[in-house]
């Protein structure tokens, strides 16, 4: 009894070791409160606010103008300092050389130097990760072609249109081939093409391993693409939680299927309306989302070969972005985030820190489905993690295949 | 598959052009050993156009100046022979085509035909050459950055215009006094001065901009979130700034070298045809051979000009019939003032014999080219030329001095202090060693005094006046004067300096070495500005004076205020290799060489003016980087227009260390007067105490002027370069540069939005 106690007591500790390590992100009681030249208090834009962010995780920041998500970015940043509470990046202070190493941000308004062309931004930002000569024109030969800007790479950022540098600035950010990728306002001044590119890019590196901080007000990004969210307003969280767990409304229930001939829907109705009054059912035919709608419209232009001096759609994500390990749904993130190999005790003869059952495999497979999900072919749209599954099962192909960029496959 | 013959080429596609293979070598020695020929072979006209201009300037200034010029040209080559192909590649980019990559193959042809049939090898950008190790590539990536910056704003090129007109334009706005010596002078004061303006000006600007500039428009916030330190952010700045500092003064100072030398070279026809338009008469003033003297003029201390007199009295002998065969080796054996009395009588006798006012014409033509030589040879071992200088033992007036002084400070004592102290009055003498404590007797004396007047006990001396808080004022007052007064020769006396010069027996025998002293009319006060003043009275007439070195006897006007020169050789020197230098005052009125000052030197050539000029160059780039480090540390925590303000009003406070100093030996600010002691103010003591600090600080910083040592021809030895770092980068530098990392390091960068 008691060995199976210790045993267990051993592996929960274990378990919590490596969900320590895989602590991207840790913030505790973070308080900013802007002041005067005189030290007075001006402003509090963060407010006691607390949360973690896991390896994989894309996390979302969310609240209205001026609620404290750039503050909270700025801080986990380095650039502002807190005014108390903890702020930590992969367990350092984020303004450690070291943390910075592992960090992509793409700021929210174009920071770059405008007097520099695309190429020379990312040879530049390039030196500053210390990147080998060949690897850096490497990298920004890929990064280049994935952002749609390889044939202007002789233009100068000043010249770029809003959406072209915000291209430009993910490319930047991607350079370093983070670990974490912090995004302010993304999709902002893109096209709906260059913001579905941006999506697939965020739910691509999230595949690899990678954590993404989102902050938006595009609340449709955010639903798009985040496992988990905060909710800010007035320099506090205001709700925070998976987003399957804040989204859904457990109380109804949609069903799609092709359409049905009068009689047997009529059937079908008769049969519901057993059990839900009348008033309560909704029946319509779905519409098509205009951001596809759209995307449709673009592809048929540039299968007619139209011209453009602007940028290009991207091809597919970076090949060193790409990695080399196969590709993992949400549930295969989140399994692999908490069944992660706790590090090896220096010493292999002590048999008890040698932890046979890492994780409790029950646990495991709880928090892996946490939500019950009814199976096709008439399945039922709970959120969107299912559509995520589709996404991410293929993210980099679709990439080629919806920009219609075939020649690099 | 590769072979062995193959070659390794960087294929690259146009969308119009087809396909293109350019050699991939680390060296391409086409271009390493003919720069320009191989950038037109590979269709760089512009890049080839620019490489002939530099090896053309760069072999003239070898061939014509000094072979330091090598090196330039060394680096230009190995440039050329090592980025080849990533200059041609980055060319070909600019024209649209696109990189493929690298394949081994036995040509261009093959290569291009084997990427066409997918044989792709690499994915390598051609000649990935790292030069930077990657522990300085984010501080290099700064340092390029500020480059960009200058060079796609046409910084760089807008500053060249300027420095170019400077230096080509201002020597022809600008008039000299028409001597060489006044056109180098005004060449080099003028042009280095505006040189250092415009650079400093310059670098004030850009340090301002480039941390402020990139805060306001929150490049700084993307870029510190990059794994550099802040630290290392604002050094890579400095060094931007610097490194453009130093590309353009390199090239302002390599025109200015040019331009002097090319001045100096057509001075001499110049001047000789504007001495032939003077009268003969004005040229023979010039050269003083009409004056009637004990010694010999100025010009004849030169070898070569003692040789073409004895030419010209054998020449005017030989015209009047008076030459013998003998007479050459005569003349040589003969004592100087001898040879000039010889060519004198025969001058004179040429006169008669031609009843004119002057000699024969060739003689007026010999001695006006002897003029313009002269002139010429004064400029360059004076002013083209690093001279260092020695100033004479100083032993002998010492002992006077301190003879003297205590005397003076009794007398003056007892006529000033009021009240009677016996112990001071009842004194008949004074010795050096006996002043302190006598000083402190003086301050006991007032200080008692003083007491006496407060309670009432004595009446106010008006014939006394102010009443100082200590003796230590008066014992300056006196110790002051009597300096003076040792300086001071009256008329119709003399005075000797020894001056002790070690090796000067191993110099070339013809190495001129010059005596330099300041002629002052005498005035016998020590207040340096009532002396000023009475001079001003006298400045404008010139006075008799014997100068006498060695067996040398000089005898010349001079004018009060000016400095004076006067060439003489290690032949002069004793055995023990000391000079004696005797001054004799023949005017009326009472002269003075102030050699307490360091106004009286001798200097002898301690480098070339080449070697001087690239070090006062250095000196110059010294000052630039402590005005670099000002900027950044001012932008550090301010706003551009709030850095620039407060790096011009610390250069204005700079400027005022005399003032500070004033402040500090007064004691305060204020200048009222209670029982003859000073009204004290809390300000008082802490503008004191603000302005020592400051003074202290900025003082020794300012003691590094190059452009008066180069316009006087001094050398700036590499040990007071050294110095000039070691004060100005490491005092004034570090303190901007570790206030201005601290500060950066610490500020909080996502204060403010976007400008």
């Amino acid at each position: 009894m008691s060995a199976i106690s210790t045993l267990q007591k051993e592996s929960d500790a274990s378990a919590e070791e490596a969900q320590e390590q895989e602590m991207v992100v840790r913030v505790k009681g973070l308080t900013k409160i802007f002041k005067d030249f005189w030290n007075r208090p001006k402003a509090k834009a963060v407010n006691d606010v607390s949360f973690d962010i896991r390896r994989g995780e894309v996390f979302g920041l969310l609240g209205p103008n001026g609620s404290g998500k750039s503050t909270t970015i700025k801080m986990l940043l380095g650039l502002l300092h807190p005014t108390s509470g903890l702020a930590q990046v992969f367990g350092r202070s984020p303004r450690d050389v070291r943390t910075k190493a592992r960090i992509g941000y793409l700021p929210e308004e174009s920071y770059l130097y405008k007097y520099l062309d695309s190429e020379e931004t990312l040879d530049f930002f390039g030196n500053l990760f210390a990147l080998g000569s060949a690897e850096r024109r490497k990298r920004a030969e890929q990064l280049l072609d994935m952002v749609g800007l390889k044939r202007v790479h002789l233009r100068t950022v000043g010249e770029f249109s809003k959406g072209m540098q915000r291209r430009i600035g993910l490319a930047q950010a991607l350079i370093n081939d983070p670990d974490l990728v912090i995004l302010d306002e993304p999709t902002s001044g893109m096209d709906p093409i260059g913001c579905r590119e941006m999506k697939d890019l965020i739910l691509n590196l999230a595949q690899r391993g990678k954590t993404v901080i989102l902050s938006s007000h595009l609340l449709s990004d955010v639903e798009d693409v985040c496992d988990r969210a905060v909710i800010y307003y007035g320099g506090k969280v205001q709700a925070i939680g998976e987003l399957g767990d804040l989204l859904a409304e457990r109380d109804s229930v949609r069903i799609t299927m092709p359409s049905l001939p009068e009689p047997a829907l009529a059937k079908v109705l008769d049969q519901i309306k057993h059990d839900v009054a009348e008033d309560k059912i909704e029946i319509d035919n779905p519409t098509q989302n205009l951001e596809s709608y759209f995307i449709n419209v673009v592809n048929k232009a540039r299968e007619s070969e139209a011209d453009t001096s602007g940028a290009t759609s991207g091809s597919h994500v970076a090949e060193f972005l790409r990695g080399t390990g196969p590709v993992k749904t949400a549930a295969e993130r989140k399994l692999e985030r908490l069944s992660v190999s706790v590090p090896q005790p220096e010493d292999d003869l002590k048999p008890q820190k040698s932890p046979e059952p890492k994780v409790d495999e029950r646990k495991l497979a709880a928090l892996s489905e946490s939500e019950p999900r009814p199976t096709p072919p008439v399945h039922v749209d709970e959120g969107k993690d299912s559509e995520k599954k589709v996404d991410l099962s293929q993210a980099s192909k679709k990439l080629s295949d919806l920009m219609g960029d075939d020649k690099k496959d | 598959m590769a072979e062995e013959n193959d070659l390794r080429w960087s294929v690259y596609e146009h969308p119009r052009d087809g396909f293109r293979a350019i050699s991939a070598r680390y060296v391409d020695y086409t271009a390493l050993l003919l720069g320009p020929v191989w950038a037109f072979l590979s269709g760089l006209w512009l890049i080839g156009a620019g490489l002939s201009l530099i090896e053309l300037a760069s072999l003239a200034a070898l061939y014509f100046w000094s072979k330091w010029f090598l090196l330039p040209l060394l680096l230009i080559h190995a440039y050329t022979g090592i980025c080849s192909c990533r200059i041609r590649g980055k060319s070909l980019k600019e024209s649209g085509w696109a990189y493929l990559g690298d394949v081994d193959a036995p040509s261009d042809i093959t290569a291009a035909a084997r990427v066409k049939s997918g044989q792709l090898e690499t994915k390598l950008e051609p000649l990935a050459l790292d030069l930077v190790p990657a522990l300085f590539k984010p501080l290099s990536a700064i340092v390029s950055l500020t480059w960009q910056a200058s060079l796609r704003y046409r910084v760089f090129w807008v500053v060249v215009v300027m420095l170019m007109l400077n230096v080509l334009a201002l020597p022809l706005v600008l008039k000299g006094d028409g001597s060489a010596k006044g056109m180098v002078n005004v060449l080099l004061t003028y042009t280095l001065a505006v040189v250092f303006l415009l650079l400093g000006a310059t670098t004030v600007w850009l340090a301002c901009g480039s941390i402020a500039g990139d805060v306001a428009g929150c490049q700084m916030q993307l870029l510190t979130t990059k794994p550099i330190p802040r630290w290392q952010v604002w050094l890579g700045k400095w060094l931007g700034i610097m490194s453009f500092n130093a590309a353009l003064l390199f090239l302002a100072g390599t025109s200015i070298y040019g331009m002097v030398y090319y001045r100096v070279n057509n001075f001499a026809d110049d001047r000789l045809a504007e001495l032939r338009m003077e009268p003969g008469d004005e040229v023979e003033k010039k050269a003083q051979i009409t004056y009637e003297t004990r010694g010999v003029p100025r010009w004849l201390m030169r070898p070569w000009a003692q040789e073409r007199m004895r030419e010209w009295t054998l020449r005017l002998e030989t015209d009047l019939g008076l030459g013998s065969e003998d007479r050459a080796k005569e003349l040589a054996e003969m004592r100087l003032i001898d040879q000039y009395k010889a060519f004198k009588k025969i001058y004179e006798s040429a006169k008669r014999e031609n009843k004119s006012r002057m000699g024969p014409d060739w003689l007026g033509d010999e001695l006006r080219m002897m003029l313009a030589d002269q002139e010429m040879e004064q400029v360059k071992t004076q002013f083209l030329a690093g001279r260092a200088s020695v100033t004479p033992d100083l032993k002998e007036a010492r002992e006077r001095l301190e003879d003297f002084a205590p005397r003076q400070f009794l007398e003056d004592v007892k006529r000033r202090l009021p009240g009677n102290y016996p112990e001071i009055s009842g004194r008949q003498d004074l010795k050096y060693d006996e002043v302190p404590d006598f000083r402190s007797k003086v301050t006991q004396a007032l200080s008692h005094y003083r007491e006496l007047l407060r309670e009432g006990d004595a009446d106010w001396d008006p014939s006394k006046s102010i009443v100082p808080p200590n003796g230590e004022i008066w014992w300056e007052q006196s110790f002051a004067l009597t300096k003076v007064h040792l300086e001071g020769v009256a008329g119709n006396q003399g005075v000797e300096w020894v001056f002790h010069l070690p090796g000067v027996k191993e110099l070339p025998p013809f190495e001129p070495i010059n005596l330099r002293f300041k002629l002052e009319g005498f005035v016998p006060s020590a207040d340096a500005s009532r002396r000023e003043t009475a001079q001003i009275a006298i400045q404008d007439n010139l006075y008799d004076v014997i100068i006498q070195f060695g067996d040398t006897v000089i005898q010349d006007r001079l004018t009060v205020r000016t400095y004076h020169d006067y060439i003489l050789y290690p032949s002069a020197f004793d055995e023990n290799d000391k000079l004696l230098v005797r001054f004799h005052n023949r005017s009326r009125i009472a002269l003075s060489v102030p050699f307490w000052n360091d106004d009286l030197e001798l200097l002898y050539q301690e480098s070339g003016f080449g070697v001087n000029f690239a070090r006062s160059m250095a000196v110059i780039f010294c000052w630039l980087g402590i005005l670099g480090a000002m900027g950044l540390a001012m932008a550090s925590f301010m706003e551009f227009s709030m850095a620039a303000f407060a790096c011009i009003g610390l250069l204005i406070i700079s400027m005022c260390t005399g003032l500070m100093q004033e402040v500090v030996d007064d004691g305060g600010l204020r200048q009222t007067f209670a029982y003859g002691k000073r009204n004290e103010h809390v300000m008082d003591t802490v503008s004191v105490f603000a302005f020592k600090v400051l003074s202290t600080i900025i003082s020794p910083l300012k003691e590094y002027s190059p452009i008066t040592s180069l316009s006087e021809g001094r050398s700036i030895t590499w040990g007071m370069l050294a110095k000039a770092y070691l004060v100005v980068w490491g005092i004034g530098g570090g303190i901007f540069m570790v206030f201005g990392m601290g500060v950066f390091s610490q500020r909080e960068l996502a204060l403010y939005g976007k400008e």
